[in-house]
């Protein structure tokens, strides 16, 4: 999904991708937290019996589900921002504040959608600039990924701002 | 900060030859080898069954001696249920789940992986037992102990096999869950999801909630066996009865986990040949879910015998019964949407009838099952082994076939041979109701199950059920041929391949490209 921002008079924008995500962070845990209270209650009741082992199992299993949950939160919880300022763009992922940041001139940047070699598959959405290659929206679908390719040529196209002076 | 890596253009297309297969995270190439491992292991299976009503085919010894027949029983449960119709479901639920929620593949694709790589492995080792000293486990696939304690040196095998099919259960759980929860397009709701979708949720946190059961209670043999431990063992303090509450535990909902997603292959498939939608489909989410939920109350049905209190046989006895109502709901609510539809009987419906009306038969022995006082007379007959068949065999594994028919256009773009589709219905329904109807007679009169000699007077009612049963294990060859000369070529299948055809599946080329939903799914 493509949020995106533009300021008309200083003709900045910031681009905000995210993958889809049908659960929140506050639903997953409530499921996990519903299923953890089954399956323990069931290894503790078996315990108690004197059938300790059943409980390391249910323990181990629980860790993984957790770990499938986490890993899945963190990918669908993950952003990646494209910000053209001036005359920089500036292309940051992360997930709660920015991992990896490349930048490059505003001026020399230039848009390519790489078509794939077999139909069916998807294109891939490169900014370019000296001979380097930045994917970005690697999460989108075709579809919003065609959009954002015309709407990034344009935005990026845009003139500067003037500087003001101080 | 550091600087974002540059990438190369590069496709991530399927690899070539093998390594495409063994290193695939692909959906629906991990989909593909779990269905074909499955029918794989359903020959397998069979196999063993062939041997096990050949030697049933007359009273005596014929071919196998007592402890090879017991082996065969054993065997041939554990690879039907572990091997053929789990591995079947999950092959169905990783072709299907993604494309039916609008997502590009499931949450965790390597997992997904591993979760089918370790079956080749568990299975080749559980079939290496029978050339062990001692032969493979003879004490049946419920593993009571102390008898199963009697293995010569299979055992650990045995045991390690079982955790090593447990293992891969729970990590396609684990990744069904995360998947219909995380993944799901913009625009599905939970109840938007198609049934089969819904039916897969419930069954994986069936999964989740009993398999360390299981994998606690054969740890617990195995410490018995070899570290001198007392679990199940009376001359130590431990409780052999206990093992059967415990596996009965995790094996009635592994019983709902094995006929849970056959219910939703079915609810997809009725609705598009009777061109109606799905009558009651809330009342289906929630009656599969009561059935869940009631799997957790019943496990000691199977154990009226064993000597428990009246109140524990009565509470048993009733919720056992309470699960007909639900079942009932989703009978009546298949009925009703055939019910003045503009139906046609291709043979994926073929075999959803074939479901609708032979597991209701199975229901009903299950119902006559549940009465306590009748059970003390059915108990261990050939009545129990007639009603697991019927749930399983004519439940389970025709809503497999139906599926199978059903999505095999899509899945490989080729139209099946109808007409060879319509002969194996009917010759399978034909021969395995003459397989297993007379196991009803048979269990009535008192003939016990696990064992390869009986008395003379049941002669009749075998010689008919092995007959029954080598016509239809002859009959599921037609179905492996249709299948592969499918997979080889045919008559091209159009995308929405069945004229009645809704959900997202459907809006995808046949065969479906690599990489699903390069486009956004449009949810109606």
């Amino acid at each position: 999904m493509v949020a995106a921002e533009c300021d008309a008079q200083t003709a900045d924008c910031c681009v905000v991708i995210r993958p889809n995500c049908s659960l929140s962070w506050q639903r997953t845990v409530a499921v996990y937290c519903g299923i953890c209270v089954v399956s323990l209650t069931i290894a503790l009741g078996f315990a108690l019996l004197g059938f300790w082992l059943i409980l390391p199992f249910a323990g181990l299993e629980l860790i993984a589900l957790a770990a499938a949950f986490y890993h899945c939160a963190v990918r669908t919880n993950s952003r990646e921002v494209i910000s053209i300022q001036g005359g920089t763009v500036a292309v940051m992922r992360g997930l709660h504040q920015p991992k990896e940041s490349t930048q490059i001139q505003r001026a020399w940047a230039s848009v390519e959608l790489a078509e794939p070699r077999q139909r069916g598959y998807p294109a891939r959405l490169l900014i370019c600039s000296h001979g380097r290659k930045i994917e970005v929206g690697h999460c989108l679908n075709d579809t919003e990924r065609r959009q954002l390719a015309v709407d990034l040529r344009r935005w990026i196209r845009l003139p500067s701002a003037p500087v003001q002076a101080a | 900060m550091s600087t974002a890596a540059a990438h190369d253009a590069h496709d991530h297309g399927p690899a070539s030859g093998l390594s495409r297969w063994i290193f695939t995270t692909n959906h629906k190439d991990i989909g593909t080898l779990y269905l074909l491992f499955s029918l794989l292991m359903f020959f397998v299976g069979g196999a063993m069954a062939m041997v096990i009503r050949a030697e049933l085919f007359q009273p005596g010894l014929q071919f196998v001696n007592p402890m090879f027949f017991n082996t065969m029983t054993t065997m041939h449960a554990l690879i039907m249920i572990f091997g053929a119709v789990m591995p079947a479901f999950v092959g169905l639920a990783n072709w299907l789940i993604p494309i039916m929620l609008g997502a590009p593949d499931m949450a965790l694709p390597r997992m997904n992986n591993w979760s089918f790589w370790i079956l080749p492995f568990a299975f080749t080792m559980l079939l290496s037992t029978l050339f062990m000293d001692g032969g493979g486990p003879a004490g049946g696939w419920t593993l009571y102990p102390p008898l199963v304690l009697q293995t010569g040196d299979a055992f650990p095998f045995v045991i390690f096999s079982i955790h090593m099919m447990g293992l891969s259960s729970i990590m396609g759980a684990i990744n069904v869950v995360v998947t219909i929860l995380n993944m799901r397009a913009p625009g599905m709701t939970l109840m938007k999801m198609p049934l089969f979708v819904w039916t897969w949720l419930i069954t994986a946190y069936l999964l989740i909630a009993v398999m360390p059961v299981l994998a606690g209670a054969v740890t617990m043999l195995l410490t018995d066996k070899f570290f001198g431990t007392s679990f199940f063992s009376a001359a130590g303090g431990g409780d052999p009865v206990m093992f059967q509450h415990i596996f009965w535990f995790f094996g009635h909902p592994e019983v709902y986990i094995l006929i849970l997603p056959a219910f939703g292959i079915v609810s997809q498939i009725i609705p598009t040949f009777a061109r109606k939608p799905l009558f009651g489909y809330s009342s289906m989410v929630y009656a599969t879910a009561s059935i869940a939920f009631l799997s957790f109350l019943v496990w000691a049905h199977h154990m009226f015998t064993v000597g428990m209190p009246l109140a524990g046989e009565l509470f048993f006895m009733y919720a056992t019964m309470l699960i007909a109502v639900p079942t009932g709901v989703k009978v009546f609510n298949w009925v009703s949407t055939m019910w003045k539809g503009s139906m046609t009987f291709e043979t994926p419906m073929l075999f959803a009838l074939g479901f609708v009306f032979m597991f209701t038969i199975g229901g009903f022995s299950g119902l006559m099952l549940a009465i306590a006082p009748v059970d003390f007379q059915y108990h261990d007959t050939y009545f129990v082994v007639a009603h697991f068949h019927y749930v399983l065999v004519t439940g389970a594994i025709y809503a497999i076939m139906a599926g199978a028919y059903y999505w095999l256009p899509k899945w490989t773009g080729n139209m099946y041979n109808e007409t060879l589709g319509k002969w194996h219905f009917w010759l399978s329904t034909i021969f395995v109701n003459v397989l297993f109807f007379p196991q009803h007679f048979l269990g009535l009169a008192g003939m016990p199950r696990r064992i390869p000699d009986y008395s003379i007077q049941f002669t009749e009612f075998n010689v008919i059920s092995s007959l029954g049963g080598f016509a239809f294990g002859l009959t599921q060859l037609l179905f492996a041929y249709i299948v592969i000369s499918t997979i080889r070529g045919g008559k091209k299948a159009t995308d929405q391949v069945w004229e009645g055809a809704e959900g997202l599946e459907w809006t995808l080329p046949s065969p479906p490209p690599y990489h699903s939903f390069t486009t956004a799914p449009v949810i109606k």
